[in-house]
């Protein structure tokens, strides 16, 4: 379709496209399509608190559908959940909402720094894709504004045709501002059994590189790392950032600020992606 | 730095291919890799009948499909390359101009992202990019630099401004303020830019970010926070929705942006945690935006309600970028997440 907004470049490039009737393919889908869990992390304590929410309806338009959705919480045991929260039956636009207060109460802990998992499926849906993932979202509020943030749940399989990954696997986040009045966090989880090692490495305006770890983070556990040192490398901003690991991670960049205390940024990252 | 959970005593997780997949019975990576090698790519059934691997715990069975995945696509990628010995001539030259085919396009097809954008006396977004090499070769796959272009559109659709080529080194990560890439724009606007890069061989680390810098009623810099490019032409496969449009404390605002030629018109939903559900509706232009409160969209529900199980969703799945913005009242924190 001709865009108006193109420009002549554009007009050129989809000219010839058309000339050589060529359209964009990708290549079939290999594999079980099947549902396949996701990952996240819980915080808790007397001052920060999460809410989790879930629908059906977030990567799904099958309406006459029944839904299931199961929570995890792990704590040292990678295989063993400490908590599980098994829904009964969901219709399409139903919601239910998990509070961190409750489960914190129920797992008897008074702090909660977690990694967790969400299994969402159908029996009689038809998912989309290989590792298809119906999706959470963790609302993340605290008294002191010390932990603000919305995230939704991370992808743990799927999409490998699309990530570059060589011996080790990386995740990137552009641009990230680090001065004496802004520290970054990065927050590290490990959906997989076996312990992991991961890497820091920020790289800034001008091409100087800055390398932190290996810092290691146990099986179906998360990780925060808090750079108090590096905001005084002097670093040029904006500064990219790198989480190298060994095996797939997902990781959230954001930034505290010194003065107040309060988070002000945090969002995940992507993979290299080879196409 | 404080990496928190580091539990002395894990022991080294070792080489890549010589980590554990399956804990229980001791199976690498690697061996997973023989084990398909073996038997041509054998399903997760036939692995654990004939391998008992994932038979115990099974919570390595995605991993390993995800394995076996990983396989086949590679297989089928080693046939585009001519490399299948037995492979028929006929399909050896079918795939062979299909890989020639997704390489033409690949350096014919310029790379557009979209994102949405918002400048008033308080906040203000700031494109950000980098341009990072791959780590581990330490080479850029798009050579010495990149060149892209930034049309910006107003929220009624009309392309207001077009920047002129830019250019980014390798390695390199720059924040571009609107003023930057449009010298001659002024005064406060809600709109979407599409970022269109030349030609690259790969996308890497080129994925759009925008941040919103927000300030403190001095005028101080107060924070910023990312989000990322969510262009899309084709219909979503499920439903634009936010399961948080309704928290104690904070005012969640809705911001879309209309990537495509056609206009956007959608029922949205809200239903509380009462049941009821509350209907309205919205439309966007071609190219246009929208940015408004859910108390804006649902006149009825009061600024400060907020409620545990709100979930607000639209109707209608055609492209469309969707993000929810939360403005925290009590520490004038904004956050950002698409839906």
């Amino acid at each position: 379709m001709q865009q108006a907004t193109d420009t002549p470049l554009h007009q050129l490039q989809r000219g010839m496209m058309r000339l050589i009737r060529l359209r964009p393919r990708s290549l079939p889908v290999v594999g079980t399509l099947e549902w396949a869990p996701s990952a996240n992390f819980i915080v808790h304590d007397e001052n920060t608190s999460t809410m989790i929410g879930f629908s059906p309806l977030t990567t799904t338009r099958a309406i006459n559908g029944s839904f299931f959705w199961e929570f995890r919480l792990f704590d040292k045991s990678p295989t063993e959940p400490i908590y599980t929260y098994k829904s009964d039956l969901m219709r399409f636009s139903d919601q239910e909402t998990l509070d961190s207060a409750e489960i914190a109460r129920r797992v008897n802990l008074p702090k909660l720094f977690h990694y967790c998992e969400l299994m969402a499926y159908s029996p009689d849906a038809s998912p989309t894709g290989v590792s298809s993932v119906l999706v959470a979202f963790h609302h993340f509020t605290s008294r002191d504004g010390s932990f603000e943030a919305h995230l939704p749940a991370a992808y743990i399989w799927g999409a490998a045709r699309f990530t570059r990954t060589e011996r080790f696997h990386y995740e990137n986040f552009p641009a990230a501002r680090i001065s004496a009045t802004h520290r970054p966090v990065i927050i590290t989880m490990n959906p997989f059994v076996r312990p992991m090692n991961y890497w820091i490495q920020l790289v800034d305006a001008n091409g100087r590189k800055h390398d932190e770890g290996p810092f290691r983070v146990c099986g179906k556990g998360v990780s925060r790392w808090d750079g108090h040192e590096v905001t005084a490398l002097g670093l040029t901003n904006p500064v990219g950032v790198i989480v190298r690991s060994e095996h797939k991670c997902n990781s959230f960049v954001g930034a505290v600020d010194t003065h107040t205390g309060h988070m002000v940024n945090l969002e995940h990252m992507h993979p290299f992606f080879s196409r | 730095m404080t990496p928190d959970s580091s539990p002395a005593d894990l022991p080294d997780a070792g080489p890549p291919g010589r980590r554990n997949v399956c804990n229980c019975f001791q199976v690498t990576y690697d061996d997973v890799q023989k084990m398909l090698h073996e038997t041509n790519g054998a399903n997760m059934e036939t692995l654990k009948k004939y391998y008992q691997i994932g038979t115990r715990c099974s919570s390595c069975e995605y991993e390993i499909k995800d394995l076996i995945t990983v396989y086949h696509e590679e297989q089928r990628q080693g046939e585009l390359v001519l490399g299948g010995v037995g492979v028929p001539l006929g399909r050896r030259i079918g795939t062979a101009y299909r890989r020639i085919k997704l390489d033409v396009l690949r350096r014919l097809i310029a790379r557009r992202y979209g994102i949405f954008v918002l400048r008033r006396e308080d906040m203000e977004s700031s494109l950000v990019l980098s341009n990072m090499q791959f780590p581990e070769d330490c080479t850029n796959a798009n050579g010495p630099g990149i060149s892209f272009r930034v049309l910006l559109f107003d929220r009624a659709g009309q392309n207001v401004a077009r920047s002129r080529t830019l250019k980014l080194g390798n390695n390199e990560s720059r924040e571009f303020w609107l003023v930057d890439l449009f010298p001659g724009l002024k005064g406060n606007l809600t709109g979407m830019l599409f970022i269109d890069y030349g030609v690259l061989t790969q996308v890497g680390s080129l994925r759009p970010y925008c941040c919103l810098n927000f300030r403190r009623m001095n005028g101080e810099f107060q924070g910023r926070w990312h989000y990322h490019d969510k262009f899309r032409t084709e219909p979503y496969n499920g439903y634009y929705h936010c399961n948080h449009p309704l928290v104690i404390g904070q005012v969640c605002y809705l911001a879309a942006s209309n990537p495509i030629d056609q206009p956007y018109r959608s029922r949205v939903f809200l239903r509380t945690t009462d049941g009821r559900e509350r209907e309205t509706t919205i439309e966007i232009p071609p190219h246009g935006s929208l940015w408004c409160s859910v108390p804006e969209l649902f006149p009825e529900i009061p600024d400060d309600h907020g409620e545990s199980n709100a979930l607000l969703w639209f109707e209608n799945n055609q492209a469309l970028m969707v993000w929810f913005f939360w403005h925290k009242q009590n520490d004038d924190i904004w956050l950002v997440q698409h839906h």
